[in-house]
């Protein structure tokens, strides 16, 4: 009775400290990764593209404007903004606004990035024009 | 008598809280650092929040621009370099679940949640002021499960959970200040799960925040003389 009341107990810490365990933040461990990241200026970023949007200009006529697609993002890309601009399904912004509160910009924010890098690799971002999923780089 | 001077004293403390409220504004800078495959990005913004909702967010990097919001989903854009506003008024850009608007109105005991069409299913309390909450929504396009902890009436702890279980984004709410009349955490924080191995951490910090400053930021209207660019023209 005793060994199976002391499980009991251990299990109990176990679970608690697991609990415990969810809500509580290792600041540190979080200033480590932060740390140790190399530093991405956001206007290097829009220096290049500033340049690839002028030496693009042909390409953009008729088609999404890449950089538009990107100012877009940036700015109101919380709201999905962006996605209906390059085309999506009518209710992405409703994704998005909700995932915002939850996810507070980060999804939005790794489109940013996917969008520069296509637009360094390809010349537009039109690899994500159409494209109807939520985590369109998934 | 004694009913009588309460009822006095209870109406004298509505009619000074009431103004009061009305008029709390409060301004911060922010610092929003997002870290993703061993690179960091950091974005800096200003932020002057109204009571009324009213938001105007200053960012100088990558160039001087200005976002001016409200909760009836009135949002303008206005880069002063090229003297352009792009102007949307929809009811789902509505900023009224922005963290300090959150805040400085009191609405945190469920983060907004309702308002997206969450229900409450449970709620727990835990030792040292804890009360850990279960909501759900079965509407489609809605991640169903939010779990939300709370630490003496303030929350520390929102996580988003998909249909399988698996948790796709955590954010801690850290580092309260005191302020006049309500909190504020100094440092958010999210991890969003990408994939089974990546991740991607969001850190803002908000610092010199200051309640109800003479600032005309505020009220900041976009100039008459600027251009008009409409949100969905194509080049």
């Amino acid at each position: 009775m005793k060994k199976i009341l002391l499980a009991l107990v251990a299990m109990f810490a176990i679970t608690l400290a697991a609990n415990a365990a969810d809500y509580r933040l290792d600041e540190s461990a979080i200033d480590a990764v932060i740390e140790n990241a190399v530093a991405v200026s956001p206007s290097s970023i829009m220096g290049e593209l500033n340049a690839t949007m002028h030496s693009n200009a042909s390409l953009s006529a008729g088609t999404v404007n890449s950089a538009a697609a990107i100012i877009l993002n940036f700015f109101l890309g919380g709201f999905g903004v962006h996605r209906h601009y390059m085309g999506t399904r009518p209710w992405m912004w409703a994704i998005y606004t909700v995932t915002v509160f939850g996810i507070f910009g980060v999804v939005p924010f790794v489109d940013f990035i996917v969008m520069i890098v296509a637009l360094v690799e390809d010349g537009s971002v039109g690899r994500y024009c159409g494209d109807t999923r939520f985590i369109m780089w998934g | 008598m004694a009913a009588r001077n309460f009822i006095l004293f209870l109406s004298l403390a509505v009619c000074l809280a009431a103004p009061a409220a009305a008029q709390r504004r409060v301004s911060a800078s922010a610092q929003v650092q997002t870290v993703m495959d061993g690179k960091v990005t950091t974005v800096t913004k200003e932020v002057y929040c109204s009571a009324n909702g009213r938001l105007v967010t200053v960012f100088h990097s990558p160039e001087l621009s200005y976002i001016i919001s409200n909760p009836k989903g009135e949002v303008q854009i206005y880069r002063p370099s090229a003297k352009e506003v792009i102007s949307e008024v929809k009811e789902d850009f509505s900023d009224r679940d922005d963290l300090l608007y959150l805040f400085l109105t009191g609405r945190v005991d469920d983060m907004e949640l309702a308002g997206y069409g969450y229900k409450l299913v449970s709620s727990k309390q835990e030792e040292g002021g804890i009360i850990r909450k279960a909501y759900r929504c079965d509407e489609p396009g809605r991640i169903p499960r939010v779990e939300l902890v709370t630490e003496n009436f303030l929350p520390i702890y929102l996580a988003y959970i998909d249909g399988g279980g698996k948790v796709v984004s955590k954010t801690w709410f850290t580092q309260y200040l005191k302020l006049p009349r309500f909190f504020l955490p100094a440092r958010v924080t999210n991890v969003s799960y990408t994939t089974s191995r990546d991740s991607v951490i969001t850190r803002t910090t908000y610092s010199d925040v200051k309640v109800d400053p003479d600032s005309p930021l505020f009220d900041f209207q976009v100039p008459a003389d600027a251009r008009l660019v409409p949100l969905n023209k194509r080049k």
